[in-house]
C-alpha cells in the first residue's frame, strides 16, 4: 500500500551526524517540526463518534519503526507542532528549538502556511536556506518535507511553487527532500488513496500517516547507510 | 477598415474623426496584440497543474504577462483619455476614468462572489481530518461579515484575482496623474520612479486580509509600470525611438534576455543547476514580483526593445486573419480579463472534479482561450452595431 517510486523515497544525500549518533548507540533525538493541527481536533471527533478513534500522525510512526530498527541506544522523536507558522517564523524559532532538543536529525515540514498566506516564494526559500544553515550549525542533519497534496484546496492556494522552492533549497543545501506532495499525488494517480472524495474512509488519516512515517524511515535509513558506505 | 475603431476604454460612441495616431492605419495593433497575448497567458498561468502554462513567458525570463498587461493598459489609457482630455476637458475625462474604475470594481465583486461559491462548496461538502490545516485556512467563511467587508475594501483578494484590485487602484488614481502627465510628462515619470525607488528601500505596501497578508501586487511599486506606459502613450515612446533603435541598446537587451533565460531555466532544469553563483544570487534574489523588482522591470524593457525592433508597426502579419483573435481579445481587455479569471476557476474545477489528465489540461486551455476569443468577437460585433446605429442617427 505504501509503495512510491524510488526516485521519491531515496535520500540522495547522506545523514552523517545521525549515522554517527546511531553507531555510537547513544540516545538519539529526532526533532520533527511540523504544522499538524490534528491533535486538537481529536477530541471533537471523539465526542461526535461513539468511540474515540485516536489519530496518529506520521512522527509517532517514525519513532516506532526506528526503535524497532535501531533497538540499542534508543531513538526519541520530539515533535514541535506549529500550525499557522511560516518558514520565516520557524526559522527564527529554530535556534531555540535546537538548543533545547539537541537532535541528531531534524525533520522539517514547511510550506503549507506560506502557501495559504501567499508568501513570496523567494522569501520562503531564503528562510529555508537559513534554517538549513542553523540545523547544520547545531550539528544535526535535516530532512525537508513538503506540504501535502490537497486537491480540494489548491484552487485557493497553489502549493506547487513552494514545493519547487523546497526541492531547490534541499538540493543546494545538500539535504534529503521528502516530497510528500509528489508521493501523495502519485497515490492519488495510482488509485491507492482517494484524497478527493467527499466521504473519506475512516482509516484514511491513519493509513496515509503511517505510510508517510514508514517511507520517511526508509529515507532516513537510506541516508544513514549512504554515509556508512562512503566511510568504508 | 479591418480593425474596429472602438478603443479599449469605455466610450461606446467614438467620435469619427480622431487625431491621427503614429501610424496611418489607426491604432497601433501591436498594443492590442500583446495585450491579448498577455490575457491568454494570465489565463493559462491561473489554471494550476496545467501543462498549458509551460508556453507562457514567465518560464523564459524574469518578467511575466502582468508587466505587459499593466504597461499596455497605462499606454492605452493615457492615449485614449489624453485625447479626451483635450477634447472634453479635465472634469468630464476624470469622470469617465472613474466610471471605468467603478466598472472594474463591480467586476471584481462579481468574480469574488463566484469564488466564494466555490469555496463554500468545498468547505461545506468535505470533511477530511487529513486536511484539517488546509481547510482551516478557508474557515474565514465562518465570519462572512468580515470577509465580505474586507473584499469590498479590496483587502481580501483571493488567489488569481490580484491583478484586478491593482488595476482598480491604478485607474482610480489616474485622473490627477494623467493631468500631470499632460503638463509635466518627465517630472511625473520621475516622481513615479522615485515612489517606486522608495518602495524598494522602505518596502511599504497596502495591508490585506486574512492574517497579515499584504497586497500581492504592491500598487506603490507597480504604478511605475502604469505611469511609464502612460508616459510612452503620450508621445514618450516617440522620443525614445532613437534610443530604442540604437544598436548598443539592442545588443544589451538581447544579452540581458539571454542571461535571464538562462537563470530562469536553472530554476527548473537540473543540468543548469548552480549556474547562478551564490555571491551573485545573494545580490539578485529575491526577485520580487510584489514590489516589481528592478530585474523584472529591466527584463520587460529589454523585451519591449526587442519586440519593437522585430515587429514594426506596419508589420503585414498584424493584419492576418490568424492574429485577429489575439487583437480582438486585447481590444476588450476588461471583459476578457474578468472572463479569463472566471474560466480559470471553471477549468480548475473541471480538472479536479472530472479528470486532470494532460489531455484534459490541454482541452481546458484551448477551450478557455476559444471562449475568450468568442466573447471578444461578440463584443466587437456589438460595438460595431452600436457605432453603425449612432452613425445612422447622426446622418439621418
Amino acid at each position: 500500500m505504501c509503495a512510491a517510486p524510488s526516485a521519491l523515497t531515496r535520500a540522495g544525500f547522506s545523514l552523517p551526524r545521525l549515522a554517527r549518533s546511531l553507531e555510537k548507540k547513544e540516545p538519539t533525538t529526532i526533532l520533527v517540526v511540523n504544522s499538524a493541527t490534528t491533535t486538537k481536533r481529536l477530541t471533537d471527533a471523539g465526542a461526535a463518534g461513539s468511540k474515540s478513534v485516536a489519530l496518529r500522525s506520521f512522527p509517532s510512526y517514525i519513532e516506532e519503526t526506528l526503535r524497532a530498527r535501531y533497538p540499542e541506544g534508543g531513538v526519541v522523536v520530539t515533535t514541535r507542532s506549529q500550525p499557522r507558522a511560516t518558514a520565516e517564523t520557524i526559522r527564527d524559532e529554530l535556534p531555540a528549538m535546537l538548543a533545547e532538543a539537541r537532535p541528531a536529525l531534524v525533520i522539517w515540514q514547511t510550506g503549507t502556511f506560506d502557501a495559504i498566506l501567499g508568501a513570496e516564494t523567494s522569501i520562503f526559500s531564503d528562510a529555508v536556506d537559513t534554517g538549513i544553515g542553523y540545523v547544520h550549525d547545531a550539528g544535526a542533519d535535516l530532512i525537508l518535507v513538503s506540504p501535502q497534496y490537497s486537491p480540494r484546496t489548491d484552487f485557493a492556494f497553489d502549493i506547487g511553487a513552494y514545493t519547487n522552492a523546497l526541492r531547490w533549497a534541499a538540493r543546494l543545501g545538500g539535504v534529503p527532500f521528502f516530497d510528500r506532495y509528489a508521493i501523495m499525488h502519485f497515490w492519488e494517480d495510482e488509485g491507492i488513496f482517494d484524497f478527493d472524495t467527499a466521504r473519506p474512509s475512516p482509516s484514511l488519516f491513519d493509513d496515509v500517516h503511517s505510510c508517510i512515517g514508514r517511507l520517511l524511515v526508509g529515507m532516513i535509513v537510506d541516508g544513514v547507510d549512504l554515509r556508512t558506505l562512503g566511510s568504508r | 477598415m479591418p480593425a474596429p475603431l472602438a478603443a479599449t476604454a469605455n466610450t461606446p460612441v467614438e467620435p469619427a474623426e480622431r487625431p491621427a495616431p503614429p501610424t496611418a492605419s489607426g491604432r497601433d495593433l501591436r498594443l492590442d496584440l500583446f495585450r491579448g497575448l498577455a490575457l491568454w497567458f494570465i489565463f493559462l498561468n491561473h489554471v494550476p497543474n496545467n501543462v498549458g502554462n509551460w508556453i507562457t513567458n514567465r518560464n523564459f525570463g524574469f518578467s511575466d504577462a502582468t508587466e505587459i498587461f499593466v504597461f499596455i493598459s497605462g499606454y492605452t489609457a493615457a492615449m485614449v483619455y489624453g485625447r479626451q482630455l483635450d477634447a472634453s476637458g479635465v472634469l468630464v475625462t476624470s469622470a469617465r476614468i472613474l466610471r471605468r474604475a467603478w466598472q472594474l470594481y463591480v467586476a471584481f465583486i462579481f468574480l469574488f462572489v463566484i469564488y466564494l461559491a466555490e469555496i463554500s462548496y468545498v468547505v461545506g461538502s468535505f470533511e477530511n481530518p487529513l486536511y484539517a490545516e488546509e481547510m482551516g485556512a478557508l474557515q474565514f467563511l465562518a465570519e462572512p461579515d468580515v470577509a465580505l467587508v474586507q473584499a469590498l475594501l479590496l483587502k481580501f483578494r483571493p488567489a488569481n484575482m490580484d491583478v484586478l484590485p491593482l488595476y482598480i487602484v491604478l485607474l482610480a488614481t489616474f485622473p490627477p496623474i494623467l493631468w500631470a502627465l499632460k503638463r509635466w510628462a518627465d517630472a511625473t515619470l520621475l516622481a513615479s520612479f522615485l515612489l517606486w525607488l522608495a518602495v524598494q528601500f522602505l518596502g511599504f505596501n497596502l495591508p490585506g486580509y486574512p492574517d497579515d497578508r499584504m497586497w500581492f501586487f504592491n500598487p506603490f511599486a507597480w504604478q511605475l509600470m502604469f505611469v511609464f506606459g502612460g508616459w510612452c502613450g503620450l508621445g514618450g515612446s516617440d522620443r525614445l525611438a532613437r534610443l530604442v533603435h540604437a544598436r548598443a541598446v539592442l545588443v544589451l537587451s538581447v544579452l540581458y534576455l539571454a542571461l535571464s533565460l538562462a537563470v530562469v531555466t536553472s530554476w527548473y532544469w537540473p543540468p543548469l543547476e548552480g549556474l547562478v553563483p551564490p555571491a551573485i544570487g545573494d545580490i539578485i534574489y529575491p526577485i520580487s514580483k510584489t514590489d516589481l523588482s528592478v530585474l523584472r522591470f529591466l527584463h520587460f524593457l529589454a523585451l519591449a526593445v526587442v519586440i519593437v525592433r522585430l515587429i514594426p508597426v506596419q508589420a503585414p502579419f498584424l493584419r492576418w486573419e490568424a492574429v485577429r483573435p489575439l487583437i480582438m481579445c486585447g481590444q476588450h481587455s476588461l471583459e476578457v480579463f474578468c472572463f479569463g479569471v472566471f474560466l480559470s476557476f471553471a477549468a480548475h474545477f473541471v480538472l479536479n472534479e472530472v479528470s486532470g489528465t494532460v489531455l484534459m489540461q490541454l482541452t481546458m486551455s484551448v477551450s478557455g482561450i476559444a471562449l475568450m476569443v468568442g466573447l471578444s468577437a461578440v463584443l466587437s460585433w456589438y460595438a460595431r452595431a452600436e457605432r453603425d446605429r449612432a452613425a445612422r442617427k447622426k446622418a439621418g
